[in-house]
């Protein structure tokens, strides 16, 4: 086990690598840069040189590559373009946290909508719950964010009135540590609610399908008909023999569910004006704000690594019978 | 197919029916698939002939709107953000007076170009990638997969965004030579083309993977074999016997992947990097508008609604040609 996860963590680095060094290139080859404004901001030309002078955009494209990589290392970006009196880091600190709440929340809906619902329309198959199951969640899959977020928000925001209809319950002054928000205030829930059962919703609908399915070819199997036959209870078999089992094909799209997730979170955030990650990544590409870009995709990246990591570690524990050596 | 069921017809007579009648009937018999189907057929009806572009390509003439009542980019001042219902707007206007309902059958052509085209040209390069890699040397095949494995590890969404930064950037700029060419192919598809090509490029991985594994299993078939000792070249295997075989699986799971292409054109058109406005394009319409949903909301809902139906009917679609294609996986 601990030799797999060497060995996955390992293989990890050239693809990072390669992401920061086709994330470069890409970034580079947009035409335009980060100083030429246009109209009444236009800049002189000599200033416009000294600040890319100042930000080493003046060497040649194979060093400032190498010190980009050396810097992103250690995790320093240095200042973004567009915001010069704060760093790249900064600005990650600040909305990560916002963006990471979110996107846990989401993938809690998820999970606490989708497995009940996919177990309910397994165990009663072919009545007319499981058909209204099924339905609900074809339903769910077809919906995307950018229509499930102005419904949800026109429905309980705008005319019931029930919750906020923007913003997120906490600030980043609010938070501790500087992740973790106060999870007893009503005000941070209240506001939770929307963005994250909107971002939530299309991933339930295909974790319930997703649940469906393997339980279905779980609970025809035989050791579940021994627990029959030993009188167990129904309800328990299901549960504690047969659930267990059939999660596995689920937890195999939670990895990349959730880099969907992570990147759903940019309509999500920018219907309900949340100040998360994703909306600063959409304005630094067309700002050509590079040390933005670079510190963005990284996270990005690392991020989806160690999810499909977590997801492959995570087999073991539902499945003893696999073995990683 | 070389394996033909036998059935008893109504006279006695032996008939046969192929794999692929079988499938057909039945997906013909899932309702759910059938009014998808017929969804996405009056979808492509109208994406064809929501003007007469194409009568005019042939004909010469002018292109005027057909289905749609009007040009979506006809605006008017004094007709802005008029309610569904209005004389001469059955589904209202949006904030520069443009007909909502003519956009809308205007944003059919998009998301159905961008889908059907970017699952051709991913099925056509995974499928490609897969069978060479299926019956390449082991070598090959090991090295050729851990490159699929490598992309695996990528988020292409963040490619995709960062393409259509590059190509707009471009494209706005003006280029000369092929690229002058490229640019000028997509100004006259309104932004599309650039669209086509960056999901085209990036998302023909888990077709790659999904062809060489079947090439792989149809590889070890006792007719693969026989063609093999009479003397068959490995083209003719290919074509002839292994890809017949797994077209079907690879086909299916690409219409799977069409509701994806859409949303992710939707996405792009959201985030600003999609079609060229005035082109209108449902992500686009939903983007100009949501922030007025409190006064305006069918402006948002209609081109919203718009999508999640086409999506849908797509998903039915999809899961009926599953259905039909590997009845094991019924109800998956």
């Amino acid at each position: 086990m601990i030799q797999y996860l060497v060995r996955r963590l390992l293989w990890a680095i050239p693809v990072l690598l390669a992401i920061m060094v086709v994330t470069f290139f890409l970034a580079r080859a947009i035409p335009g840069g980060p100083f030429d404004f246009r109209g009444d901001k236009q800049i002189p030309e000599t200033i416009r040189k000294n600040l890319e002078r100042k930000y080493g955009l003046d060497l040649p494209l194979h060093q400032q590559l190498g010190r980009w990589i050396w810097d992103a290392i250690r995790f320093d970006f240095g200042p973004s373009y567009a915001s010069r009196s704060q760093t790249v880091t900064d600005i990650l600190k600040r909305t990560f946290p916002i963006s990471f709440q979110l996107g846990v929340l989401a993938l809690l809906f998820a999970l606490c909508i989708g497995i009940p619902m996919g177990t309910i329309a397994a165990v009663k198959q072919n009545t007319i719950v499981d058909y209204g199951a099924t339905f609900a969640a074809i339903l769910g899959v077809s919906m995307p964010t950018m229509v499930t977020g102005p419904l949800l928000m026109w429905v309980f925001a705008l005319i019931l009135g029930w919750l906020p209809a923007a913003r997120w319950g906490t600030d980043y002054t609010q938070l501790y540590l500087g992740f973790f928000p106060n999870l007893l205030s009503g005000k941070f829930w209240l506001h939770a609610i929307l963005p994250s059962l909107t971002l939530g919703l299309a991933y339930s609908a295909s974790i319930a399908r997703l649940t469906r399915a393997s339980l279905l070819q779980v609970i025809r199997e035989d050791y579940i008909r021994t627990a029959y036959a030993k009188g167990l209870p129904g309800r328990r078999t299901v549960i504690l023999h047969g659930l267990r089992n059939s999660l596995i094909p689920v937890a195999t799209v939670l990895g990349p569910m959730f880099a969907g997730i992570v990147t759903g979170s940019m309509i999500v955030e920018q219907i309900f004006g949340i100040a998360g990650m994703g909306k600063y990544f959409v304005t630094s590409v067309t700002n050509r704000d590079y040390p933005m870009i670079m510190g963005a995709v990284l996270l990005y990246s690392v991020l989806l690594v160690g999810a499909n990591l977590l997801v492959d570690v995570s087999y073991a524990w539902l499945d003893p019978r696999i073995r990683y050596d | 197919m070389a394996l033909q069921k036998r059935t008893m017809g109504a006279n006695g007579e032996m008939r046969g029916r192929s794999p692929t009648q079988d499938a057909f009937r039945r997906l013909f018999r899932h309702r759910a698939a059938t009014v998808g189907a017929i969804y996405v057929l009056l979808l492509v009806i109208v994406a064809l002939f929501v003007d007469t572009t194409i009568p005019a390509a042939i004909f010469g003439g002018e292109a005027r709107p057909l289905i749609a009542p009007k040009h979506f980019a006809e605006v008017s001042f004094f007709e802005r953000d008029l309610p569904p219902g209005t004389p001469g707007f059955p589904l209202g206007t949006d904030y520069l007076g443009r007909d909502i309902l003519s956009r809308t059958l205007y944003g059919t052509r998009v998301s159905l170009a961008v889908a059907i085209v970017a699952a051709t040209v991913a099925l056509i390069v995974g499928l490609t990638y897969g069978v060479i890699s299926g019956f390449a040397p082991s070598g090959v095949d090991n090295a050729m997969m851990r490159f699929v494995d490598f992309l695996y590890g990528f988020p292409l969404l963040i490619f995709i965004i960062l393409m259509q930064a590059l190509f707009k950037a471009v494209s706005r700029r003006g280029a000369t030579g092929f690229v002058g060419m490229m640019v000028g192919i997509d100004k006259a598809l309104g932004g599309m083309f650039f669209l086509f090509v960056a999901l085209g490029i990036l998302n023909w991985i888990g077709m790659a993977r999904l062809a060489r594994g079947q090439t792989l299993s149809v590889k070890q078939k006792e007719y693969i074999e026989s063609a093999r000792a009479l003397g068959a070249s490995n083209l003719r295997i290919v074509f002839r016997h292994v890809l017949p075989n797994i077209i079907g699986p690879c086909i299916v799971s690409e219409t799977l992947a069409i509701p994806g292409y859409i949303l992710t054109e939707a996405f792009l058109s959201f985030i600003g990097l999609g079609v060229t406005p005035p082109t209108p394009s449902w992500g686009l319409m939903i983007s100009e508008t949501y922030q007025g949903l409190r006064t305006y909301p069918w402006e948002t809902l209609i081109p919203g609604a718009a999508l999640a139906t086409t999506t849908l009917a797509f998903n039915f679609l999809g899961d009926g040609l599953r259905d039909a294609f590997d009845p094991r996986l019924r109800g998956t």
